[in-house]
């Protein structure tokens, strides 16, 4: 099993190539995927899945060219509507990628669709998660962007996120490696760390949005508390990432 | 997609295609090197910095015409970036950058940059105008005493309000967005201000007084 990190620091955004015995997967590739190709080729592995946490609002993501050149499914998690065909995994459903097994976590708050995916290894131990927009290193996903789409406040929304993260996230061990989807300078949280990769323990330790004794109404008021409207294209980027272009 | 947009232009051609689409002319050089000289009109978002959430954040329509001037060789990698948000429409790139467009003798603007020593020599604290560019947190932290807070990120909504008669001073953290403000300031005719390089940077290791004070007449209520 190999992971290895694209982190694209103009946007700061983390996509992941995963391989296992001769497949691959990708997770939240971004536009130019002539790089994922270049590695499915120099590692003769066949593209076995396309992953997608969420409806991506900062960028356009490659998910259908790299479908396109590879034949791999795109996946994203319950709620998902998107106009092209994609597999819409239901919660704690398992996909196989070589000899490791990535599970689906719905994870919803960020915006409905909002998912965690996952890594057990080869030896069926949970290793790592993708955790998105839903969980970053020392903050977690902004609550205010899917208001229109999923018809809720960001207070609601908000909530939601509480609950995901205590009862899907929060619940794996602590040796759980972190991998965002996003790092400091992303206007898609508000208080990124500059590291991109953590733990789940070091998380529950110094994330101020996960601490142990923090109530849903605490947690509401603190990630809605000084958010910047959002940038004017994310709207755009969303609709094309939605779309068949 | 690669292929759009890498059209080369003559800058008699780039003019032409300038004039008649009206498309944005987009200089991704860094903001040194912008100052000393561009085409007029256009808008600085440096290729070195968080150029691509920067072009969503201040161009936002996706299917603006773009027209590219760059650092010679970082054509390719502009156009990747900007399709990386979504923005495909880019017409062409000026062939050989702006020193051909210089050579063939077309009209170049620049924007009143002084250093932070300058600036600290000739301000006038409570007297002089000072537009603190940084977003309202930065600004909170620290800022020059008297100064507003204006952040880049809403410059349409401030922009209105600006007076063309009086003269103002323009600084962000380091330079790279009070250059994004400068050249839109500029292309929208306000002409009237000074900018500051090196930003809070180096405004911080003057004596010029600072304060964390926030004096809600000089923030932005958003």
């Amino acid at each position: 099993m190999n992971i290895e990190q694209i982190y694209t620091g103009c946007l700061a955004q983390g996509a992941y190539y995963i391989t296992s015995n001769g497949e691959a997967a990708i997770v939240d590739p971004l536009r130019e995927v002539q790089p994922y190709l270049d590695r499915l080729r120099r590692d003769n592995v066949k593209l076995k899945y396309i992953f997608e946490t969420h409806f991506h609002a900062d960028f356009v993501s490659g998910h259908l060219d790299l479908s396109k050149g590879t034949d791999a499914p795109i996946v994203y998690g319950p709620n998902a509507n998107p106009s092209f065909e994609a597999i819409i995994a239901t919660d704690g459903q398992i996909f196989k990628v070589g000899d490791v097994q990535i599970k689906v976590l719905h994870t919803p708050g960020h915006t409905m669709e909002s998912t965690t995916y996952l890594l057990i290894d080869e030896h069926g131990k949970d290793h790592c998660i993708f955790s998105g927009d839903t969980l970053f290193i020392g903050d977690v996903g902004r609550p205010d962007l899917a208001q229109k789409a999923a018809s809720m406040t960001q207070e609601e929304l908000a909530a939601i996120l509480y609950q995901s993260l205590r009862t899907k996230v929060m619940t794996l061990a602590d040796d759980v490696i972190v991998y965002p989807a996003h790092g400091a300078g992303s206007a898609c949280g508000k208080n990124m760390s500059k590291e991109t990769i953590s733990t789940i323990g070091i998380q529950k330790q110094f994330n101020y949005a996960l601490r142990a004794d923090m109530t849903e109404a605490e947690f509401v008021k603190e990630v809605t508390d000084g958010l910047l409207p959002p940038p004017a294209y994310f709207g755009a980027n969303v609709a094309m990432n939605k779309k068949r272009i | 997609m690669f292929s759009v947009g890498m059209t080369a232009l003559t800058p008699a051609e780039f003019e032409v295609v300038a004039e008649s689409t009206g498309a944005l002319i987009l200089d991704t050089r860094h903001n040194t090197d912008f100052h000393k000289g561009f085409i007029p009109q256009s808008i600085n978002i440096g290729l070195k910095g968080d150029f691509a959430p920067w072009v969503g954040a201040l161009i936002a329509d996706v299917k603006q015409p773009i027209l590219l001037v760059t650092d010679l060789g970082a054509e390719e990698e502009t156009v990747t970036r900007l399709s990386r948000v979504g923005f495909d429409h880019v017409l062409g790139y000026l062939e050989g950058g702006l020193a051909a467009w210089e050579n063939a003798g077309k009209e170049i603007d620049t924007v009143n940059r002084i250093s932070a020593d300058r600036f600290a020599s000739h301000v006038k604290i409570g007297t002089d105008r000072v537009v603190d560019v940084r977003k309202e947190g930065e600004y909170n932290a620290e800022h020059v005493e008297e100064a507003y807070n204006r952040p880049l990120a809403y410059i349409n909504d401030w922009i209105k309000d600006v007076n063309p008669q009086e003269h103002f001073y323009l600084h962000c953290a380091g330079g790279y967005r009070s250059m994004m403000a400068a050249s839109i300031l500029q292309a929208r005719g306000y002409r009237n201000f000074t900018e500051v390089q090196g930003g809070f940077g180096d405004i911080a290791k003057t004596s010029i007084p600072r304060t964390d004070f926030v004096c809600q007449s000089k923030v932005m209520t958003v």
